[in-house]
């Protein structure tokens, strides 16, 4: 049972990833992943509302009628979407400006409708707890690594503190920036990484790295089969 | 078409039983989180418009108190500032909306109705990168705010037009306030 409950979670970050597997979610996955500080506080706040969401769909899945179950599960979405905005305004003002319309979006969101749909409509409280958890993080490390490569090759630099302003109030108000490829008097940023195309070519690569690195596992797994079989057959001859 | 039957009605009661009750949990949860969030957002809003006043426009007198506009549909205020050049200006805040989103902006009005200054306070148009880059970026830099603002096809067009209307809207306000009680 522990182990199940473990596999649900960590499934949802792996071998279910919404964003690398099911290719759910792609419109905050481009249109936030200009800067890692966006591409962060998205998903915490993608994994607050898809938190949210589960929870109240599995506690209420008996009492939602099967006819309007779409309409309940938008309007629940919905309620903490406009939570999150409210609290996002108020408590994280930068982070809510650079996130923009993009947030208010989170409400159509397809990984967050799909598992309220798919999996929280059928499964208990903690269950659904942890897919959200798992999908949440999942997402997060997904968008996050997209804006490393985005942000770090196309703007030429990592930069803390623009949007969580209290990295920069911490370092005497100056913003952290690591520089990769632009210095003070060199600029070898690949700029059309941050334009949108850029984040379509960024997802496309990471997404044939790693379906090399699945094709290679499987290949290796075939290899072994075959090795253990003319092993064994050459022993039954001997 | 099936007739309603009255063995339909507990089913039917039950369905408007739940969807009102979840309607009515989702409405306090906001309304809860509104009365939280209200003030603080508020202050926010006044925090980041003096910021940019004070930045883009000048040094606003009467220690920065902002004077009401009644009756109009996009201006609601307007602060007295002074210029470099000890001139007097207005800078008016004005909000607009379209079908794409919001915008906020402040405009400043100096002498002769010459729009001298315009910043967006919240850009939350569906294009706003574009109306960023392509139009709001040209009238800033612009030296002649007015006919940097009739320059609209932008890909954004619908955004750049509502930010017209609203500076024109504050540049109206100043010559019939300003420029004929000063005649």
């Amino acid at each position: 049972m522990k182990s199940k409950k473990l596999t649900i979670f960590t499934n949802a970050i792996t071998s279910e990833n919404a964003l690398f597997v099911s290719l759910l979610g792609l419109c905050p996955a481009l249109a936030v992943t200009k800067s890692i500080e966006s591409a962060f506080g998205m998903g915490v706040l993608f994994t607050f509302v898809l938190l949210g969401s589960n929870i109240l769909v599995s506690s209420l899945r008996k009492l939602i009628p099967d006819a309007v179950r779409i309409p309940c599960y938008i309007v629940i979405i919905a309620t903490f979407v406009t939570l999150v905005k409210m609290l996002a305004n108020a408590f994280l003002p930068e982070l809510y400006s650079s996130l923009g319309v993009f947030l208010s979006l989170l409400v159509v969101n397809c990984v967050i409708l799909g598992r309220a749909e798919a999996f929280a409509s059928k499964n208990g409280v903690v269950d659904s707890l942890l897919d959200a958890l798992g999908n949440g993080v999942g997402f997060t490390l997904a968008i996050v690594l997209i804006a490393l490569i985005r942000e770090g090759l196309g703007a030429g630099c990592i930069t803390f503190g623009k949007t969580f302003t209290f990295i920069a109030a911490w370092n005497n108000g100056k913003e952290i920036v690591i520089p990769l490829l632009k210095g003070p008097t060199w600029d070898y940023s690949l700029f059309v990484l941050i334009n949108p195309a850029g984040g379509f070519i960024v997802l496309g690569l990471i997404l044939a790295v790693l379906a090399a690195i699945k094709n290679s596992k499987e290949n290796k797994k075939k290899v072994d089969a075959k090795l253990k079989k003319l092993i064994a057959q050459g022993g039954q001859a001997k | 078409m099936n007739k309603l039957q009255r063995s339909d009605v507990p089913t039917i009661l039950k369905t408007t039983l739940t969807l009102t009750v979840i309607a009515s949990v989702a409405a306090l949860l906001i309304a809860g989180a509104d009365l939280l969030t209200r003030d603080r957002i508020a202050a926010n809003t006044l925090e980041k418009e003096m910021s940019i006043l004070h930045e883009y426009f000048g040094e606003p007198e009467y220690d920065g108190k902002s004077f009401d506009i009644e009756g109009d549909d996009h201006l609601s205020k307007y602060y007295v500032v002074r210029l470099d050049n000890d001139e007097l200006s207005y800078v008016y805040r004005a909000d607009g909306r379209n079908g794409f989103g919001e915008i906020s902006l402040l405009a400043g009005i100096k002498e002769d109705a010459i729009i001298y200054s315009v910043r967006v306070i919240e850009n939350g148009q569906s294009y706003g990168s574009t109306l960023e880059d392509n139009y709001l970026k040209p009238l800033y830099e612009s030296n002649d705010k007015e006919d940097a603002l009739n320059h609209v096809e932008c890909s954004a067009t619908s955004g750049a037009k509502l930010v017209r209307k609203l500076v024109l809207a504050a540049k109206e306000h100043y010559q019939k306030h300003f420029m004929e009680e000063a005649a």
